[in-house]
């Protein structure tokens, strides 16, 4: 026992008691935590999942609530990820037996039955596990003061994960009410490691941060990172991120391991490689699953099941496996294509080896050549440590009125009390008085250029100035559209007789005909008919047919993946420095880029540029992540675009960004720091950017949680399919006739902040101004450009009108 | 733009609109007039304002013209009844020297009442002068001139350096000409057309052809 358990409380001699007698050793942060809870504090646990961190918080907790006898909700516990709660559940009631406690355990979240609410409602149990969205549906319910009168503590679960998320925001704005309205609520959070835990703390207790207090489990796992690289280095090809070239080197992985799971980076890449590794090896049908979020809820549950049970050999899958899923720990896992962020790579590595000082060995196959260097990059940072931060929600307008419409909803609400309780958080911190107003203005009827539609007259005011709804249909669509966020339009796949499969994207489907033949969760499927929103298909023996594509999941280069990659870079421009295997396989490649042009050395910046069939090619190479490339390039073409009009096709992946443009230029002129420079970023993005399909996509979510569109009732979607679309009409609206609109200004800044990462697009450019600008004309695609050529979603900029550019272009025939 | 089209002379304007000299006749394509409040009815609300410019373009159109005649080429008023239909025939009315014939789309599902009080004759289609005015495309004209809308044509332009432009065009067949949609609210069904087929861009201020080498 270490120093701090020394003068123990009874309550935590009892815990340790408990621990002893079922040969458990309590950590030394489990025991500080006891404490902390028992003196009354807040705060957060930082402790990786597997470490005890569940019975560091939830101890103490049920500790407390068994001295009150009081009927009624003690404890919440938060948890983002549903699958989670049953876990919890088993570890209370073990608890709850252990240490002789009469205490009850409820879980209500969207699996919970009707009848067990009611149930619930009647007698609430000591323990409540539960998500934020139920939560607030729990808000979003009359009678607030008798539900939640007895809670003493609040914890959140998996806090890293809800950080720098909108349901976050609903966890702080939540966690405010609740605060204000009951003193002395101890709030926690559980959180694994991430780059800003500071951060993480003031976003959980608000302004009561400074008071709270931070337990660090201080458990360090050694991780080992294995570079996959062909024997023969040609055979990687310079292009590409299927990566499926390595498919053997993968399944000898799977073959020596009693279970695996493979990490891909997107949906279709999951598809792509469960596909090849059957075909691959045959023997793996029945041991090898498949894991993404576009598949039915019911069949990955069913794959965490196998896993879970250790039935399965190998599972494909993506980030859906990241967080929260509990299974036992497999022996190898494997990274297709760069993870594009550290945190990330370390956690799938610490899927593997779970006991305590067990190495976990991750296995890293590198899509294409160029990709090996993040190998390296890898596991440099991971030495270091180097984990990025997320970056928590600033002024969420859309979630503060969907919040506001939920108090309404409930048992309405005095403007006051509530602004007082919001104004403590992290997010609304600086909220304008004006702005306030505007959020309820908005509830109450659509401000601005919304006033005319009943639809958005939502909320009233009553005689007593209480904020109310009184309509039941508002009411009902509000409980029913909460936590919902639209992405992409999708439609269900569903078998003839009504098996849900899962869902695709609907450009996906506008792209095949009836009787076609599609690859979804691994089976080969025809399309019989499309129905409202639903694909109908049969499985089928043929074998050739396309696979869907999601868009979006695709995560730029963290910021610390970027300083890392661009170290190892500067290494290999220096050949002595060369120690890392990667490296060293890497230089007949290195060898050919310095060739045909160079590698740019710390104070370099590489621009290569080259004419052929298609039109001049300029690629710069910046390294600095996807998000900040677009903005980049979008900047840079802006200014080019003032001095003459041009069109540019622009591409961009996390190493660089290329301008391709019809019309010839003098390159060497053009380029120069200036084109780089930093001031007035803000504003070229705007008007660059303005435009782009970004901010409405954006906005889409953003409409979705304010409450602007409604996805329908369940079980019966909404026939007209051009409905689907309908955020884009609002945001036209706005654009064109509500600029200040506060919904449509949250989607700008959210793009700046999140899509462009403006910031970092800044620190990039006033780096570049003490850099040399290399310019070469390679007259052909070099080793580094040809990953970016390769890159097929592109953006387009253009100063040229219309007219002009339809003569030097050609109509979309049909052949023949 | 003025071409020959059937031993007919046809003007074709940039507002997505045609005339016809011969019969001092203007003839629009798809309006969709409603569309917003219809979806509003559907849960989402819209405001007006596409609405409103859709039918300032359409009083300028009739201002230019003067013409005797007015064809709606169906798909005039998007859904059941609402309010947008009461500033559509003010317009309607207020051009009393016109005629207004609409060919009924499977969109027009007003009470023929609503539309003969607004002074629009309804009728399936016309045939005249060897050429025949419908809502959707046929595919046998038996050697009649077709003219019609219902699909919302356009084409996709390509260049060089991976440029590619989206348009609503007028379709130029043989025996059809597909007119493109009068809303700007709507799509439009991209097609690729054969050698054969004429294609006219509406640009708002003019009409450009599309050339073919």
């Amino acid at each position: 026992m270490n120093d701090n358990t020394k003068h123990t409380s009874q309550e935590v001699q009892a815990l340790i008691d408990w621990f002893q007698s079922m040969q458990w050793k309590a950590f030394p942060f489990q025991a500080q935590a006891w404490q902390a809870n028992h003196e009354g504090k807040n705060g957060i646990v930082n402790a990786p999942t597997g470490s005890g961190k569940t019975y560091s918080l939830l101890l103490p907790a049920l500790q407390q609530a068994n001295a009150s006898t009081k009927k009624g909700i003690k404890v919440i516990w938060i948890t983002p990820i549903r699958a989670l709660a049953k876990e919890i559940k088993l570890s209370a009631e073990r608890a709850i037996e252990g240490l002789s406690l009469g205490l009850s355990v409820g879980i209500r979240n969207g699996d919970t039955s009707t009848s067990t609410r009611q149930k619930q409602d009647k007698s609430p149990p000591d323990l409540l596990i539960t998500t934020p969205e139920s939560l607030h549906l729990l808000l979003a319910r009359k009678g607030f003061d008798k539900r939640f009168m007895r809670l003493q503590a609040v914890i959140v679960d998996e806090w890293h994960e809800l950080l720098g998320s909108k349901r976050g925001v609903q966890m702080e704005l939540a966690l405010a009410l609740l605060r204000h309205r009951m003193k002395g609520l101890r709030v926690w959070g559980i959180s694994a490691t991430i780059g800003n835990m500071e951060t993480a703390l003031s976003v959980l207790l608000g302004d009561g941060a400074n008071e709270g207090k931070l337990i660090r489990a201080d458990i360090h796992k050694s991780i080992e990172v294995k570079t996959i690289i062909p024997s023969d280095i040609a055979s990687l090809p310079l292009a590409g991120h299927l990566g499926i070239h390595q498919v053997e080197a993968v399944a000898n992985i799977i073959h020596q391991s009693q279970s695996t799971l493979v990490f891909t980076n997107t949906r279709n890449q999951c598809e792509m490689w469960y596909q090849k590794l059957i075909d691959f090896d045959p023997n793996l049908i029945g041991l090898i699953a498949m894991h993404h979020g576009s598949l039915d809820k019911e069949l990955r549950s069913w794959v965490e099941g196998g896993l879970y049970e250790g039935k399965l050999k190998v599972v494909v899958c993506t980030s859906s496996l990241d967080l929260g899923v509990d299974f036992r720990p497999v022996e190898s896992i494997v990274q297709i294509g760069g993870p594009k962020g550290v945190s990330r790579f370390m956690q799938r590595a610490g899927r593997s080896g779970h006991s305590p000082g067990a190495t976990s060995k991750i296995y890293f196959v590198p899509t294409h050549a160029i990709e090996m260097i993040e190998g390296s990059a890898l596991r440099q940072a991971i030495a270091e440590n180097s984990l990025e931060s997320r970056l928590p929600f600033i002024q969420s307008f859309d979630v503060l009125v969907q919040f506001l419409v939920t108090l309404a909803v409930g048992d309405g609400f005095f403007p006051m009390e509530v602004y007082q309780a919001i104004a403590k958080t992290h997010c609304y911190a600086q909220i304008a008085e004006e702005e306030w107003r505007w959020c309820l203005r908005f509830i109450c009827d659509g401000g601005g250029s919304l006033q005319e539609y009943p639809d958005f007259r939502k909320v009233e005011v009553d005689d007593e100035g209480r904020y109310v709804v009184r309509s039941r249909r508002i009411a009902m669509r509000h409980r029913l559209s909460m936590g919902t966020i639209v992405s992409n339009p999708v439609l269900w796949v569903k078998f003839k007789g009504g098996r849900s499969i899962g869902t695709v994207e609907e450009y996906f489907i506008s792209g095949i005909k009836e009787g076609d033949v599609f690859w979804f969760a691994g089976r080969s499927l025809q399309l019989v008919r499309v129905h409202d929103n639903t694909v109908f298909v049969k499985n089928t023996k043929r074998k050739t047919g396309k696979t869907p594509a999601w868009a979006g999941g695709r995560m730029p280069l963290s910021s610390q993946m970027s300083k890392m990659l661009l170290r190892k870079l500067h290494e290999a421009a220096n050949q002595d420095l060369f120690t890392d295997e990667e490296l060293i396989r890497l230089k007949p490649i290195f060898d050919h880029q310095r060739k045909h042009s160079m590698i740019p050395k710390k104070n370099e910046l590489l621009i290569e540029y080259f004419e052929d069939r298609e039109g001049l090619h300029i690629l710069c190479y910046p390294f600095e992540g996807r998000n900040v490339h677009e903005g980049m390039a979008g900047i840079i073409a802006h200014r080019i675009a003032q001095v003459r009009p041009i069109t540019f096709s622009i591409g961009m992946n996390d190493y660089g960004f290329e301008l391709l443009t019809d019309q010839s230029l003098d390159v060497e002129s053009i380029f120069s720091q200036e084109l780089f420079a930093p001031e007035e970023v803000h504003e070229a993005l705007n008007t660059t950017m303005n435009a782009s399909q970004m901010t409405r996509r954006q906005f889409r979510d953003i409409a979705a949680i304010a409450g602007l569109v409604f996805t329908g009732f369940p079980g019966k979607p909404k026939k007209d399919r051009h409905i689907q679309a309908t955020s884009q009409l609002f945001y036209n609206v706005f654009e064109t006739y509500e600029p200040g609109n506060l919904l449509f200004r949250q989607a700008l800044h959210e793009v700046m902040e999140r899509k462009l990462e403006e910031g970092r697009l800044r620190d990039t450019l006033e780096r570049i101004q003490s850099m040399d600008i290399c310019m070469v004309n390679t007259h052909k695609p070099s080793p580094f450009a040809l990953p970016l050529l390769a890159e097929r979603i592109r953006e387009k900029f253009s100063t040229e009108s219309v007219e002009d550019r339809i003569r030097r272009m050609e109509l979309e025939i049909l052949k023949g | 733009m003025t071409i020959t089209w059937h031993n007919h002379n046809w003007t074709l304007d940039g507002e997505r609109a045609l005339y016809w000299p011969l019969r001092d006749t203007l003839i629009l394509g798809d309006l969709h007039f409603g569309r917003s409040a219809h979806f509003q009815r559907a849960g989402i609300a819209l405001t007006d304002e596409t609405h409103k410019k859709d039918l300032l373009r359409l009083k300028r159109l009739l201002e230019k013209y003067r013409p005797s005649t007015v064809y709606f080429l169906g798909d005039l008023f998007h859904s059941e009844y609402n309010a947008a239909w009461q500033s559509f025939s003010n317009l309607i009315i207020s051009f009393s020297s016109i005629d207004f014939v609409l060919i009924q789309g499977n969109h027009d599902i007003l009470y023929h009442t609503d539309y003969t009080k607004a002074g629009i004759e309804i009728l399936p289609f016309i045939q005249e002068e060897g050429l025949l005015f419908n809502h959707e495309p046929l595919e046998d004209g038996s050697g009649l001139g077709v003219l019609c809308g219902h699909i919302h044509p356009g084409i996709v332009m390509r260049g060089k350096a991976k440029q590619r432009l989206k348009f609503p065009c007028f379709y130029v067949e043989e025996d059809q000409m597909i007119l493109p949609a009068f809303t700007l609210l709507a799509g439009m069904k991209l097609l690729r057309p054969k050698r054969s087929v004429r294609v006219y861009l509406p640009m708002g201020e003019n009409v450009q052809e599309v050339t073919r080498n």
